[in-house]
């Protein structure tokens, strides 16, 4: 009986060790570091081989579509800072002017941002956070249907 | 004048409190018409937020836009089938839709128990109700549904408010926002409901856990009772994630279903511990084992479902589709904090009753079969748990915030998600105690050899893909042991009652539901993994195609006809045209479409499949250009409609478990499984 329960937690030790080794080493050259632009700027060489995520805000204007393939290029800004971005790939439909983007991929050489990943959040979607927007409205056309809704 | 809706709230969480009050108190009093009391409570609260659900309803459909979620999540334009989404579609309106469910669960569950279990019952109602009395609270006091739009007097200024501020006349909005146009798809319409339900249905089996520990009934009674209401959210789990998936593939244009992203990890972790808890209480069942295992598997369970909510819903990481950052993240720290240290501290006290006689027999023995099953979950959920907590711990401890995306999730959870499929043909087949060798060879013997052969042929046609050819092989190798299972029992039964080979087959299938049903369940699980695999032999191009020119993928070519652009009341049309041609012969004309919606300003891409049970053709019309000209995205996804059907298939396996079993068979069952068990002892 004694040999037998080794025997058994030695199996389940063994299949433990395996698993929790195999999520640890998963790891290994899968870390993508969340900095800001000021700090992406700041690292120096660091920066050219190491995977980033890097957040910022589409500044109006500068989106350039290509006429003859997916590649865009435009400049996200955070905190005053802005930075180049080159993205090959469909864009997310959330994808626009003021949008809250976040772009993964490798800082280069040249001065701009490689994205693999980009992922949009627009300003006010799905969000409940935001405060219900009421610039757009002019309440002073509406007063009847004010009082039909008192 | 608060609304009424949000009078019902405060009176619900009122009733609640009270309900969680006789309850505990009648039980340790031993007084049943308190516990009932206590019952006709949680009745109460049920009709209560049912009543204020109801109330939200209306004022979407009525398009009261003095209401500011009503504004913020529905307009005028809006398709029914979507305004009736909307209550759900926005933060405050999901955690009210969540407390719904959770009282209308908790309302039957106390039904269907109206004459059994009685001393688990008080228990079980204060448990569930101290679960609907948070989500209520959040909606009356953080996260508030019924908020209105009130104007100050003399200014333009909006502000919202429960209460109408002094100096202010009530406001209302000409028009809401609408629900994202993302969001307007079918499945997504049903997808949130049922991920809920699944969700929100693990507090049952959560409940009468934690009952059976305060009231120290820890015989196999609670366990038992909670099969059904544990199986129930596993399915909508399961169901919802496939949704999802569908939704994402269909409406976000980049070809896939699944990215790992937090939210959909939020679901997947509760499902993992779930599946490994409805493997294990087979033992308990069978051979009253595992006890404080089981036991920490539900409540594990539970606690994942409130830990996705709140990775969702907090903002504490960052996904595509979360909800915005909000103030309701340190209510559910706080609610997470007592939903593991009470089921914690009452396992430690109830320890000396949960222990173990029996032991295992052998290393290869179903018991271990099962466990080891138990293990590989668990170290699927663990590796998922810390991808997605990730950011946060080196956030913490290192003041950095260290993502791990896809490529590390595909990486560790392939193999596992292999090593299970593997077991799904062994476990089942491992007679329960130690198996002879004999028994062993007969089992396996054929499986081993069909899958093989398949092998085989696959290499034969040149497919070299490692994963794959795993993949693949080991779903073959399921698949027959599944069908040998099958064959074996209909066998036996043509043998021993003089049947045909289909009634024995429905026959066997009536008989054992849980057993035979359970392996379709696993058959459909098998599909899915050979769909999953179809993403090993994937393609994608894109093209810039003048109108006349055509781009060739894989064996399709197709030709670029041009592309109109039409306006509709709330969205302007890009149309294109396309001649779909495979192996020289046209098959199909395609129309890959991209919206804009005017109102919320958001383009959403149409895209268009050619879809067969082998591949898909997914075109997306990534760019318009003013001359005419486009830029199209095109993917070839082989096998992707396995994993759709493999829900379906899933969906019959449920359902089977599920039947009610005859009860007058079900005891000659029992006694016959009772005689059997004298036996092997």
């Amino acid at each position: 009986m004694a040999k037998k329960k080794i025997k058994i937690t030695f199996a389940f030790t063994i299949i433990s060790g395996l698993l929790i080794w195999l999520t640890l080493s998963g790891f290994e050259g899968e870390m993508q570091y969340s900095i800001g632009i000021k700090e992406v700027k700041a690292m120096g060489e660091a920066a050219f081989d190491q995977g980033l995520r890097v957040k910022g805000f589409l500044v109006p204007g500068t989106l350039q579509r290509s006429q003859n393939s997916l590649e865009v290029n435009f400049v996200i800004e955070d905190a005053g800072q802005e930075m180049a971005v080159r993205y090959a790939k469909v864009l997310p439909d959330t994808f626009k002017d003021g949008a809250e983007v976040l772009v993964v991929g490798k800082y280069q050489r040249e001065g701009y941002f490689d994205a693999q990943i980009l992922m949009a959040k627009c300003p006010s979607k799905y969000e409940t956070g935001q405060e219900y927007d009421i610039k757009n409205y002019d309440p002073s056309k509406h007063i009847d249907e004010l009082e039909g809704t008192n | 004048m608060v609304d009424i809706g949000h009078l019902m709230l405060i009176l619900a969480l009122t009733c609640a409190g009270y309900s969680i009050f006789v309850s505990i108190y009648g039980a340790r009093k031993n007084r049943e018409d308190l516990t009932r009391s206590g019952e006709h409570a949680l009745f109460g609260v049920m009709f209560l937020v049912t009543l204020a659900v109801f109330t939200l309803w209306q004022q979407i459909f009525a398009h009261d836009f003095h209401n500011e979620y009503v504004v913020g999540y529905s307009n005028r334009a809006m398709p029914t089938f979507y305004t009736v989404a909307s209550l759900w579609g926005g933060q405050k309106g999901s955690l009210l839709f969540w407390g719904w469910l959770l009282t209308v669960f908790a309302a039957l569950a106390v039904y269907l128990n109206r004459h059994k279990n009685r001393e688990l019952m008080p228990y079980v109602v204060a448990v569930l109700m101290g679960g609907a009395m948070f989500f209520i609270a959040l909606n009356v006091f953080v996260s508030q549904p019924f908020e209105k739009l009130w104007q100050l007097e003399g200014t333009t200024q909006v502000i919202k408010a429960i209460m109408q501020p002094a100096n202010s006349i009530p406001y209302a909005a000409p028009d809401g926002r609408g629900l994202n146009p993302l969001l307007q798809h079918p499945a997504m319409a049903i997808h949130p409901p049922i991920l809920y339900m699944g969700f929100v249905g693990f507090s049952i089996p959560f409940a009468f856990a934690l009952a059976a520990l305060i009231s120290g009934r820890l015989d196999s009674q609670w366990l038992k009772t909670i099969r059904r209401w544990t199986l129930v959210p596993w399915f909508f789990l399961g169901i919802g994630m496939i949704l999802g998936g569908k939704w994402a593939y269909m409406e976000l244009g980049w070809g896939g279903y699944w990215a790992w992203d937090p939210v959909e990890n939020a679901a997947l972790m509760p499902w993992l511990a779930a599946t490994a808890f409805i493997h294990s209480t087979m033992i308990q069942e069978k051979k009253n084992m595992l006890k404080v295992w089981n036991m920490s598997l539900i409540l594990l369970t539970y606690v994942l479902c409130i830990f996705g909510t709140f990775l969702t819903r907090s903002g504490v990481v960052s996904s595509v589709h979360s909800f915005a950052r909000s103030e309701i993240g340190p209510w559910f720290v706080g609610y997470l904090v007592l939903l593991i240290f009470v089921p914690v501290l009452l396992i430690i006290k109830r320890l000396p009753q949960l222990k173990t006689t029996q032991h295992f027999d052998s290393v290869i023995s179903r018991e271990s079969a099962f466990l080891i099953n138990n293990l590989i979950f668990l170290g699927a959920l663990f590796a998922v748990f810390w991808g997605t907590i990730f950011p946060i711990v080196t956030e913490a401890i290192r003041g950095v915030k260290i993502t791990v995306a896809e490529p590390f999730f595909n990486k560790v959870t392939i193999p596992i998600g292999l090593f299970l499929l593997l077991l799904t043909g062994v476990g089942p087949l491992v007679a329960w105690r130690k198996t002879s060798s004999n028994l062993m060879k007969k089992f396996f013997l054929k499986p081993i050899l069909v899958s093989l052969l398949g092998l085989t042929i696959m290499l034969a046609f040149g497919i070299r893909h490692f994963y794959a050819l795993v993949s693949l092989t080991l779903s073959i190798f399921v698949t027959s042991t599944i069908v040998a299972e099958f064959h074996r029992g209909a066998r036996a039964r043509m043998r021993t009652n003089q049947e045909g080979y289909f009634v024995a087959l429905i026959r066997l299938l009536q008989r054992n539901k849980r057993r035979y049903g359970g392996y379709i369940v696993h058959f459909g699980i098998v599909v899915m993994f050979v769909g999953f695999t179809g993403k090993a032999f994937d393609t994608e191009k894109e093209a810039h195609l003048k109108p006349g020119e055509s781009m060739q993928i894989r064996s399709y070519t197709l030709t670029y006809k041009g592309f109109k652009t039409f306006e509709d009341s709330n969205k302007v049309v890009w149309q294109a045209e396309m001649d779909v041609y495979k192996g020289g012969k046209m098959v199909k004309t395609i129309y890959p479409n991209k919206h804009y919606y005017i109102v919320q300003e958001q383009p959403t891409t149409e895209v268009v499949l050619r879809s067969t049970l082998l591949e898909d053709l997914y075109v997306v019309l990534a760019q318009p250009n003013d001359d005419k000209s486009a830029v199209f995205k095109v993917y070839i996804n082989p096998l992707v409609n396995l994993v759709w059907l493999s829900g379906l298939i899933i969906t019959l396996g449920t359902f089977i478990i599920l039947l009610p079993d005859n009860p007058l068979k079900s005891k000659v069952a029992a006694q016959r499984a009772k005689i059997a068990q004298h036996e092997i002892a």
